[in-house]
C-alpha cells in the first residue's frame, strides 16, 4: 500500500531525529546543563521496560488469554512501591562504588569477584539474546504488514539472509547502538544523550498507542463498551472477560506477577536506565507513582484493541500481535498506521540501544578487560592510551549482541509469540535477584554461595526453557522434551521431577528460584567469607550508616604519577586532570609526581577507574602500581569496627543496666539493715526501761516501808535503807553504763592515747576487783609477763575492760573453786591478753550473741546471772575503737576464754560507728 | 513526616497491591457480567491499578512537602 521508499524513509527520518536529540543531550550535558536532570525525564526513561513486547505482544496476548497480559505491567507497580528502599539503596551504592552494570554491581558486592563478573554477564547476554530477537521479529514484521498490506503476512522470516527485513532492521540497530553509546572516547559509565532519546521515543509510543486505541474504540465502534457488549455476546468470547477457575492459572498469574517485579529492576537495561543514569535519587519519588502510571495509560486500549481486531477479522486471519498496524490498515488510516509503526520501532530501538549498552559495557569490563588484563604477553599495563581499546570491545560486543539475537531469531523466534519470547529473558534475569537483594540485606550472603545459586539457577532455565525452545523449533531431538533426557521421565524439561499442571514458565520459575535461593542461603551458611568480602558486604549493607565512602583499604603505597598514568590510559589525560584537580581542591594536598599518594587519593583513582573497566577490573589495575600489602588491616578494622562500634555500645548500656541492678540491691539491703537497727533501738529503749524500773521499783517500795512505818526497828530500818543506797548505786552504774555507751556510739567520748603499760592495768583491775574475788572465793590467777607490754591506749577504758571481764569471770565461776587464769603476751606489734575461767562456759549457738547489748545468757537451767547486759557491749566497742579486737573462745561446759588483741601503737583508731545505735 | 513512617506505609500498600492482585480476591470478580459496559474483572483490575497509584502519589509527595526545602 505503501510505496517501497516511504517507510524505510520515514524510519530513517525517524531515528535520524532520535541521534538529533541524543547529540543535543550531550552538548547540554557537556555545558553542565543537564537536559534529564528531572523526574520526568527520569520516568520516561524508566518506560524503556515498556518495548516492542507491549506494543504489540500485549494486544496479541489479550487477544488470547484475556487479562493474561497484565501482570506485567502489575508487578512492576508493585516493585515501584518499594522502590523507595530497595532502588535507592542500589542507586546510593552503585554511585559510592561507580559501578555501572548488574555484572559489576553482584561481582564487587562478592568481593570484586572477577569470575562471578563473568557469569553474570555470559547469563545475561545468552538470557537476553531472545529479548532482542523479539524486537527484531516484532519491527521486522510491522514492516512487512506495512509494506504488503491488505496481503496478509504470516512468514516474517524469508528464505536469505539477504532477503530477510529482520537483517536489515538488525543492522541499522546495531549502527544505531554504536553511534548512540559508544560516540564518545569518554568512556564514562553516563548517558545522558541517549537518555534524552529514551525519554522522547518513551512519549512517542505512549501517544501512539493512545491514538490508535482511541482511533478504535470511537472510530471503528461507538466506544469501549460497544466493543465489550458485542464481545460479551460471542461464546468463544467470554471465556476472555475471565479468569479460568484451574488454581494452576492463578500459580501461573503469580508467577508472571513476581517475575515482572523482578524484571523491573533487574533486567540490564532496567539497572543502567533506573540506577546507572539516575541523577538524583530522589527523583524516585515522582517516578514511583509516575511509571506505574504510564504502564495504566499505555494499557489502558489493550483490551478494547484486541477485542475489536477479534470481532472484525475472521477467525486466524490475522495475527493479533499485529492488530495495532492492521485495525487502522482495515479502516483506511495509513498515516495513523504509519504514526503507529513509527511508536512500535521506538519501542523497539529504545529496548535494543538500552540493553546493547548494557550488555557491550558488561562483556567489556567483566568478561573481556579481565581475560586481557590477565594475558601477560599483551603487555595491556604498558600501553599508552587504552580507551581506544575499550571503545572497540564495546563496539564489538554490540555487534555481537545483534548478531547473536538475530541468530536466535532465525533458529526459534519465527514459531513463538512475542510474550513467550520476551518472558523466557524475564526469567533469566530473575536469576540476578537473589544475589543482588541478598547483597543489599544480608551481610553473611558470600561469594560461593551467589556463585552456586546463580549457576544453579540458570542451569535449571536453561534447561526447562531455553533448550526446550530450541527442541520444539526441531534444532534438537524432540523426545527430550516428550521423554525427558536420555528418556529418563523426571528429567522432562516441561516437568522437572513429576512437577506438571504449571505453564513451562512458572515451572522454570518455581525450580531456578528453589535451588537460586536454597544454594545462596544453604552455601552462603557454611561458608566462610574472605576479608575483602567482609569489607564489601558491610560497606554495601550499611550505606545508609554511613558518612560516606571513606573506608580506605589500601595498604600499599604508590607513587602519585605512577597512578596519573594508570589512569590516564583508561580514561584519557583530560579526565585525569580534572580528577587529580578535584582530588586536590578537597583535600588541598600537593600531587608532586614523586610524591606517595595518600590512600584517599588511591581509593578515588580505584573509583575512576571501576566506572571505566568495572570494579574487580579496576583492582587488578590498582594492584599493578601499589606497591607491598594489597589490604590495610587498620583500614579494614576501620569498616568492620563501625559495627562493632554498635556492638560495643549496646554492651555497655547492658553493662550500666547490670550496675544500676546492683545498686538497687545495695540499696534495699541497706533498707533492710536500717528497719533492723530501728527494731534494734526500740529493743533497747525497752530493754532499759525495764533495767532502770527494777532497782527503782525496790528503791521506791523500801522508801514507802521506811516512811509509812514509824516503829520499824532500827536495825530493820538501816538494813531497809542499805538495800535503797545499794540499789541507787546500781541505778547510777546502768545510768552511766548507758551513757558511756551512747557517747561511745555517738563518737563524742573523748580519748586520751598515752603509753600504758599493760601490766600495770591489770594490777591495777585486779585490785579493784579482789574485794568481789574474795566474796566469791575465787582465786586469781594473775602473772605478769616477762618483757615490756607497754601500748599506746586510754589507761582509764582499758582497765574498765580488765575490771568488766575479770567480774565477768568471776560471776561465771563457781564458788569456793573458781579460779580466774589472766595472761599477757607482749608481740612486736600486737599485745594479747587472755583472761580464763573455769565456770560453765558458753553455749555454742550464743558465742558471739554475748557482745550484744543487753545479751545474757540464758543456761539449761533457766538461771540468769546478774548484770546489766551492757558490760560485754562496751567492752567490745573499747578494744574495737583501740583498733583491736576481741573473740571468745569457750568449750561448753569447761569455761570459757576471752582473748583480747591490742596494737601496740594505736595510730589509727578504728571507731566502729558504722556498727553504731542509731 | 519522617522516611520511616512513608517506608511503612509504602509497605502496607504493596501487601494491600499483593492481596488485590491475587488469589483468592481476584477469583471473587472472575463473574462474566459487564458493569458501565465493561467487563467486572477488567474494571476490578484497572481500578485497584488506580487506586494504588493515586495512594502511592499522595504519600510520596506528602512526604515531600514535609521534608522542607531541602529535600
Amino acid at each position: 500500500m505503501f510505496h517501497d521508499w516511504l517507510l524505510p524513509l520515514a524510519s530513517f527520518a525517524y531515528l535520524g531525529l532520535l541521534f538529533a536529540i541524543a547529540w543535543y543531550g550531550d552538548r547540554r550535558a557537556d555545558a553542565g546543563r543537564s537536559l534529564i536532570s528531572n523526574p520526568y525525564i527520569y520516568t520516561l526513561s524508566i518506560a524503556v521496560y515498556c518495548t516492542a513486547w507491549t506494543f504489540y505482544g500485549s494486544v496479541g496476548r489479550a487477544a488470547g488469554s484475556g487479562v493474561g497480559f497484565l501482570p506485567i505491567y502489575l508487578g512492576p507497580t508493585l516493585m515501584a512501591l518499594l522502590w523507595w528502599f530497595v532502588l535507592r539503596k542500589l542507586i546510593r551504592i552503585s554511585k559510592q562504588h561507580r559501578l555501572t552494570s548488574i555484572a559489576d554491581f553482584i561481582a564487587s558486592r562478592y568481593g570484586k569477584s572477577t569470575f562471578l563478573g563473568g557469569v553474570v554477564t555470559l547469563i545475561a547476554v545468552i538470557g537476553i539474546m531472545p529479548y532482542i530477537s523479539l524486537q527484531l521479529k516484532a519491527v521486522s514484521t510491522s514492516f512487512n504488514v506495512m509494506e504488503s498490506y491488505p496481503d496478509i503476512v504470516t512468514q516474517a522470516t524469508s528464505s536469505t539472509v539477504l532477503g530477510d527485513t529482520a537483517f536489515y532492521v538488525a543492522l541499522v540497530m546495531t549502527l544505531f547502538a554504536i553511534l548512540f553509546g559508544t560516540r564518545h572516547i569518554d568512556v564514562s559509565e553516563r548517558h545522558e544523550g541517549m537518555v534524552a532519546a529514551i525519554a522522547f521515543e518513551s512519549v512517542v509510543k505512549l501517544l501512539a498507542f493512545l491514538a490508535v486505541g482511541l482511533f478504535v474504540s470511537f472510530g471503528m465502534f461507538d466506544g469501549p463498551w460497544q466493543i465489550f457488549e458485542q464481545a460479551n455476546e460471542r461464546p468463544d468470547l467470554q471465556p476472555l472477560m475471565l479468569l479460568g477457575d484451574d488454581p494452576g492459572e492463578y500459580l501461573d498469574w503469580l508467577a508472571l506477577t513476581f517475575l515482572a517485579m523482578m524484571a523491573i529492576i533487574f533486567l540490564p537495561r532496567q539497572f543502567q536506565v533506573a540506577v546507572v543514569e539516575n541523577v538524583n535519587e530522589d527523583h524516585l519519588r515522582k517516578a514511583a507513582w509516575l511509571f506505574p502510571l504510564y504502564l495504566l495509560l499505555i494499557n489502558l486500549f489493550v483490551l478494547p484493541i484486541a477485542f475489536g481486531g477479534l470481532l472484525l477479522f475472521p477467525e486466524g486471519a490475522t495475527d493479533p500481535d499485529s492488530f495495532v498496524l492492521t485495525l487502522p490498515l482495515a479502516a483506511g488510516q495509513g498515516g495513523l498506521a504509519t504514526f503507529v509503526y513509527l511508536g512500535g520501532l521506538s519501542a523497539a530501538t529504545g529496548m535494543v540501544i538500552v540493553a546493547t549498552i548494557a550488555l557491550s559495557t558488561m562483556i567489556c569490563n567483566d568478561l573481556v578487560m579481565p581475560v586481557l588484563l590477565r594475558i601477560r604477553a599483551l603487555r595491556l599495563e604498558q600501553r599508552a592510551d587504552l580507551s581506544g581499546l575499550l571503545l572497540s570491545i564495546r563496539r564489538g560486543s554490540i555487534v555481537l549482541m545483534l548478531l547473536l539475537g538475530y541468530i536466535y531469531f532465525r533458529l526459534i523466534a519465527e514459531s513463538y509469540a512475542l510474550v513467550s519470547l520476551g518472558l523466557l529473558s524475564f526469567a533469566a534475569a530473575a536469576q540476578f535477584a537473589p544475589p543482588i537483594l541478598a547483597g543489599l540485606y544480608w551481610k553473611q550472603a558470600s561469594r560461593t554461595g551467589a556463585q552456586s545459586g546463580l549457576l544453579a539457577g540458570f542451569g535449571i532455565w536453561a534447561y526447562t526453557l531455553l533448550l526446550p525452545a530450541f527442541a520444539l523449533s526441531g534444532w534438537i531431538d524432540i523426545s527430550f522434551v516428550e521423554q525427558g533426557l536420555f528418556g529418563i521421565h523426571w528429567l522432562r524439561p516441561y516437568a522437572l521431577f513429576g512437577l506438571s499442571g504449571l505453564a513451562p514458565v512458572s515451572h522454570t520459575v518455581f525450580w531456578s528460584m528453589l535451588c537460586n535461593i536454597g544454594l545462596l542461603i544453604g552455601v552462603s551458611l557454611f561458608s566462610r567469607q574472605s576479608l575483602i568480602e567482609q569489607i564489601q558486604a558491610t560497606l554495601f549493607v550499611d550505606v545508609f550508616h554511613r558518612e560516606s565512602s571513606e573506608a580506605h583499604y589500601w595498604g600499599g603505597t604508590a607513587r602519585v604519577g605512577d597512578l596519573r598514568e594508570l589512569l590516564s590510559r583508561f580514561l584519557g589525560p583530560e579526565r585525569v586532570v580534572t580528577v587529580f584537580e578535584r582530588f586536590a581542591t578537597h583535600h588541598g594536598d600537593g600531587l608532586g609526581e614523586d610524591d606517595i599518594a595518600v590512600p584517599a587519593l588511591l581509593n578515588d583513582a580505584e573509583r575512576e577507574l571501576a566506572g571505566a573497566i568495572g570494579a574487580a577490573s579496576a583492582r587488578i589495575m590498582m594492584a599493578t602500581v601499589v606497591q607491598g600489602e594489597a589490604l590495610s588491616l587498620d583500614g579494614m578494622l576501620k569498616i568492620l569496627d563501625e559495627t562493632t562500634q554498635v556492638i560495643e555500645y549496646s554492651r555497655r548500656l547492658e553493662q550500666k543496666s547490670g550496675e544500676l541492678e546492683k545498686a538497687t540491691t545495695e540499696l534495699k539491703a541497706a533498707n533492710v539493715r536500717l528497719q533492723e537497727l530501728d527494731r534494734l533501738k526500740d529493743e533497747f529503749v525497752s530493754t532499759v526501761s525495764h533495767e532502770l524500773r527494777t532497782p527503782l521499783t525496790s528503791i521506791r517500795a523500801f522508801s514507802e516501808i521506811l516512811l509509812g512505818d514509824a516503829e520499824l526497828p532500827e536495825e530493820r530500818r538501816s538494813e531497809f535503807l542499805g538495800v535503797v543506797v545499794r540499789e541507787s548505786e546500781r541505778l547510777t552504774r546502768l545510768v552511766n553504763q548507758v551513757l558511756d555507751m551512747t557517747r561511745m556510739d555517738a563518737g563524742r567520748a573523748e580519748w586520751e592515747y598515752r603509753p600504758v603499760d599493760m601490766a600495770a592495768v591489770i594490777d591495777e583491775a585486779a585490785t579493784t576487783t579482789e574485794q568481789l574475788f574474795h566474796e566469791r572465793e575465787v582465786v586469781l590467777d594473775w602473772v605478769p609477763p616477762e618483757r615490756d607490754a607497754t601500748i599506746e591506749a586510754d589507761r582509764d577504758r582499758l582497765i574498765q575492760v580488765i575490771i568488766n571481764l575479770l567480774s565477768n569471770a568471776v560471776k561465771f565461776s563457781p564458788r569456793g573453786e573458781g579460779r580466774v587464769k589472766v595472761r599477757v603476751e607482749p608481740g612486736l606489734r600486737w599485745v594479747q591478753i587472755s583472761i580464763t575461767d573455769n565456770g560453765p562456759g558458753i553455749p555454742p549457738d550464743q558465742g558471739e550473741h554475748v557482745f550484744d547489748r543487753f545479751h545474757q545468757i540464758v543456761h539449761e537451767d533457766g538461771s540468769k546471772p546478774q548484770g546489766s547486759g551492757l558490760g560485754l557491749a562496751i567492752t567490745r566497742r573499747i578494744v574495737e575503737y583501740h583498733g583491736g579486737t576481741i573473740v571468745v573462745d569457750s568449750d561448753y561446759g569447761d569455761g570459757a576464754r576471752f582473748i583480747i588483741v591490742l596494737p601496740v601503737t594505736a595510730a589509727t583508731p578504728m571507731a566502729k560507728d558504722d556498727s553504731a545505735l542509731a | 513526616m519522617n522516611g520511616n513512617a512513608i517506608s511503612q506505609r509504602l509497605v502496607a500498600l504493596f501487601l494491600f497491591g499483593l492481596l488485590a492482585f491475587g488469589y483468592p480476591l481476584l477469583s471473587l470478580f472472575s463473574l462474566p457480567r459487564l458493569l458501565f459496559g465493561v467487563p467486572l474483572l477488567y474494571l476490578y483490575l484497572f481500578g485497584a491499578w488506580l487506586l494504588i497509584i493515586v495512594c502511592a502519589g499522595w504519600l510520596l509527595e506528602r512526604g515531600h512537602r514535609g521534608d522542607g526545602p531541602s529535600g
